[in-house]
């Protein structure tokens, strides 16, 4: 059983909780580690486990017992606040922690500097840093391989917060739906998800969709053109401008009746990280799990 | 563009010929930021047979047309409208870029109401104005566009006056110190090399006045192409250059 340091315990009591305190003694009884989480998630998620730099730890240490976890879709320090006053201190995120696909915890060289140059000392670095130190925080990111599973856990938790039904079987990515118009399917999912100013769309606001397929996280134009002819509207994660964008464009213009609906990379993997919470429960019973959103991370000046 | 000292980069898969001959016989030219159904229809309409895109004419960066031809609802339509109107399509994005000044940058400035010669120092694309919140410049920035999908990430309430501007994906970094707003086309949500809205919701929840208004790469090299049209008048002065809009991209619900 570990010791509860004169740090922790004043932590602890300050939080004006001392039942809280005896159901912490209690857990203590099963300690885990996050170490011990992610080997757990390893074993259970049901894809193979390649080798890859992505779904790594990505701060604190991974020897840490875990007090509670937190799934996020990212760990802005916003959602890490939110965590240590929910007294967890295992984060697990979907999007990157530190603002880019490397993921490292200092800026690199030549953003906001010269050229090749040393990063500049950077407050929002050194913040989430110190923030992260201070309150023994330990981040994982859980992507790569947790939208591997199937049913896409971000097409399900979509379908799951709008109350649709799989059109079929397993992929969750096609529904069929009473009909709405582009426009209130637009409005319907702003509100389910939670988002503000991300959510976007392309075609004739009035047309009416039944059919709608699914394009989970970053997709390509292709993937854009095998769904489209065989649905009434795509709601996908991110898309480029020049891609599927121009192509709904083009469908559109051409008096096509389809719909193309973007609702945000980081909206759309809360939904899978909602899920992820779930599933956590069932395997790390020693804690308790908890999924809180980073939000739509866009707004629309009024 | 040798005129404009820059040297002709044969190796690029994106400035060539992208539709019809380079024998076609020219009755006028259209600069536009996408060869979009929409902007080819408009050109055609005019009597501009020669399309002249910043960006892709088939949904895909190398415009590869074995992508397009999958498509079953609009690749016909748009192809047989080209042939019937005689149109000959030539990209021009790489070489642009590399001009000075950069048309895009000058029309994103014009764009969102700044003045292009009032960059701090030549082709820096940083503007001081007097401070304002975020939330206000972002509001003035919608009503003179005139479109509403544009996004912003940050505090409203940030007070802000030193402004990097970029075009389409080539945008400032949102960590420069010297820099409270970035405006800028599209760039990945996550993922990117370095710029984030994740960096910029940190530096809200830390009160650094930091903001990103993301106008839409379409918004962003637009109006650029007006500069184009205006640069190539004077090299090919026997028939009319014209900028034409490639349209609209997206709208947002109502409620």
């Amino acid at each position: 059983m570990p010791d509860i340091s004169r740090r922790d315990f004043v932590a602890l009591t300050a939080a004006g909780a001392p039942l809280l305190l005896g159901s912490a003694l209690t857990r203590a009884s099963a300690t885990i580690t996050a170490q011990d989480v992610v080997d757990r998630v390893k074993k259970n998620i049901g894809v193979d486990w390649g080798s890859d730099d992505v779904d790594t730890f990505k701060a604190g240490d991974p020897s840490t017992i875990v007090t509670g976890v937190v799934t996020t879709s990212m760990a802005t320090l916003d959602v890490l606040q939110k965590a240590v006053q929910a007294r967890a201190n295992l984060v697990i995120t979907a999007a990157p922690t530190f603002y880019a696909k490397a993921d490292r915890n200092a800026p690199p060289a030549g953003r906001g500097a010269a050229a090749g140059s040393a990063p500049p000392v950077d407050p929002i670095y050194t913040a989430k840093n110190a923030f992260i130190e201070t309150h023994k925080l330990v981040v994982f990111r859980l992507t790569q391989h947790w939208n591997q599973r199937r049913p896409d856990p971000r097409a399900q938790g979509l379908a799951a917060a709008m109350g649709w039904k799989h059109e079929s079987g397993d992929d969750a990515l096609r529904h069929e739906i009473p009909g709405v118009t582009l426009e209130t399917l637009a409005a319907q999912l702003k509100k389910a998800l939670g988002a503000r100013g991300g959510i976007r769309a392309i075609g004739d606001r009035t047309m009416t969709v039944r059919k709608i397929g699914l394009l989970p996280g970053y997709t390509m134009i292709q993937a854009s053109i095998a769904m489209l002819p065989g649905v009434d509207a795509i709601v996908a994660g991110e898309v480029q401008e020049w891609e599927s964008a121009a192509y709904a464009q083009d469908v559109a213009f051409a008096g096509v009746k389809r719909g193309f609906i973007s609702i945000g990379r980081v909206v759309n993997e809360a939904c899978g990280m909602q899920i992820c919470a779930e599933w956590l429960k069932t395997i790390v019973p020693e804690v308790a799990v908890r999924f809180i959103p980073a939000g739509d991370p866009y707004w629309r000046p009024v | 563009m040798a005129a404009q000292g820059v040297t002709w980069n044969d190796a690029t898969t994106r400035d060539r010929f992208k539709f019809g001959g380079p024998d076609t016989v020219v009755t006028g030219i259209a600069t536009t930021f996408m060869g979009t159904f929409e902007a080819i229809t408009r050109a055609g309409e005019r009597g501009l047979n020669m399309i002249i895109p910043h960006e892709d004419t088939y949904w895909n960066d190398p415009d590869n047309t074995a992508i397009a031809e999958a498509d079953p609802l609009v690749y016909k339509a748009k192809v047989d409208f080209m042939v019937k109107h005689g149109i000959v399509i030539f990209r021009i994005h790489d070489h642009m870029h590399r001009q000075r000044p950069d048309f895009t940058f000058s029309g994103t400035a014009r764009e969102v109401g700044l003045d292009p010669s009032a960059e701090t120092a030549p082709n820096s694309h940083r503007f001081v104005i007097p401070e304002t919140t975020l939330g206000e410049l972002a509001a003035r920035i919608m009503k003179t566009r005139g479109d509403e999908a544009i996004r912003v990430v940050g505090d409203p309430n940030a007070k802000v006056s030193r402004i990097a501007t970029g075009a389409g994906m080539a945008t400032p970094a949102v960590n420069a110190p010297d820099i409270d707003v970035v405006i800028g086309g599209e760039q990945r949500e996550i993922e990117g090399t370095f710029d984030s809205p994740e960096y910029v919701m940190d530096a809200a929840t830390l009160g650094v006045p930091k903001g990103w208004i993301i106008i839409g790469h379409n918004m962003s090299e637009e109006s650029g192409m007006q500069e184009m049209a205006a640069w190539l008048r004077p090299i090919v002065p026997e028939v009319k250059v014209e900028h034409v809009r490639a349209g609209t991209v997206y709208w947002v619900p109502k409620s």
